[in-house]
């Protein structure tokens, strides 16, 4: 009943994706022997079905541990189980495709499998928050690209067609945005029952102080001495802090092998690059 | 909480698979558009994951906490966005420099 976030069967799902991701990834330089792409592909195939399978396990598993008059909507729930699939088969697709188009078109249909996920969730602000980042990323990557592919020249800050250009999205942005927090205040200001000054529903700088007053993980106050501390609040906030220890350990040591994996890939492509380099420079010296 | 868990769980998944995916990418990454996109993974995993424990725990607001971690995230877009766009004009003025 009480299932961890994170545990072993994570773990291992998490390292056998990151596995399957870096042997289907298409090597640079491509090799030249066909049945060694061939291999790879088969290995990282059977590293991502693998990984899958512990996902759909881990899903199963804690869905279906639960009696069926407490599970909550099994239909919302099917839903945002094959939403979610899609999405991590789409978002694998957009760091393993081939063609920059194909990889493009993956990170779009992660994007929109993440935009149905949270309005399943019933998350709105969420949703309403992430559109307007795509919306401002999409526009800064193809700003960043026309500037880029056209000379300096023709570059013009005065240029009115890319200013009406970016005035309508950053409008648009923060209407997306202001949407997403009007929604949020009015569905959580109005339950407000005291008339604390600490809480309120509109993004404040003190933030994460009032979140973590709000979390729990305070160790109360005796009532009889208030010079004493609660013995059952600071037992549950030491099993929540030690719980919460634990899966920050267990990111961590996920996010070190990913970092060094991939540091050890980058560290190869660059001993290739100094012959590049250097012809570089040879044709810039020319 | 283990009820919630349950329901919430793929989410949970799917924001993890995508802050992986995004990093590995972002370290591992051989071009710009990879780069890119892998940051755009991380961020869709960073706001899932709030979104899924804020559903973990409604007596948290998340949403306050959670809106500015998007918000530096775009100022950084803006400052990259910036900072190229002067590179590039850097770059491109060294090179006429270079010609002439």
């Amino acid at each position: 009943m009480n299932e961890p976030l994170f545990d072993g069967l994570t773990a291992v799902s998490a390292f056998l994706a990151i596995s399957a991701v870096l042997t289907l990834r298409p090597a640079d330089p491509p090799p030249i022997n066909l049945d060694r792409i061939k291999q790879r592909q088969v290995i990282g195939l059977v590293l991502l079905v693998l990984s899958i399978g512990a996902l759909l396990y881990r899903w199963i598993d804690s869905v279906t541990a639960f009696p069926a008059e407490l599970r909550l909507s099994l239909v919302r729930q099917a839903l945002l189980t094959a939403v979610c699939g899609f999405g991590i088969a789409a978002a694998i697709l957009s760091v393993t495709a081939t063609t920059v188009a194909a990889r493009v078109k993956s990170f779009l249909a992660v994007a929109a499998c993440g935009v149905i996920a949270l309005v399943l969730a019933a998350a709105w602000e969420w949703a309403l928050l992430w559109i307007a980042l795509l919306a401002f990323g999409v526009w800064a990557v193809v700003r960043i690209s026309r500037r880029a592919a056209i000379a300096d020249d023709a570059v013009s800050d005065n240029d009115p067609r890319r200013e009406l250009g970016l005035i309508m999205f950053a409008a648009a942005s923060v209407l997306v945005v202001l949407l997403g927090t009007w929604q949020h205040v009015v569905k959580n200001e109005s339950q407000r029952q005291t008339r604390s000054t600490r809480y309120s529903a509109w993004p404040r700088a003190t933030a994460l102080a009032n979140a973590w007053e709000r979390s729990g993980w305070v160790v109360k106050a005796d009532e009889n001495d208030s010079k004493k501390l609660d013995l059952a609040s600071a037992e549950l906030v030491s099993v929540l802090a030690a719980r919460e220890q634990r899966i920050a350990c267990g990111l961590g040591a996920m996010l070190l092998v990913v970092a060094g994996v991939a540091w050890r890939q980058s560290s190869q492509s660059h001993s290739k690059e100094p012959m590049n380099d250097v012809s570089e420079a040879v044709c810039h010296g020319s | 909480m283990g009820v919630e868990l349950a329901t919430w769980r793929p989410l949970f998944e799917f924001s993890m698979i995508l802050m992986i995916l995004g990093l590995t990418g972002c370290l591992s990454g051989r071009d710009r558009i990879s780069w890119w996109l892998s940051q755009g993974l991380i961020l869709l995993g960073l706001i899932l994951g709030l979104a899924a424990t804020g559903a973990l725990h409604p007596r948290v607001d998340l949403f306050s906490l959670g809106m500015w971690i998007p918000l530096v995230a775009v100022l950084e877009l803006i400052v990259c966005v910036m900072s190229h766009g002067s590179i590039q004009k850097t770059h491109n003025a060294s090179d006429q420099t270079l010609n002439s």
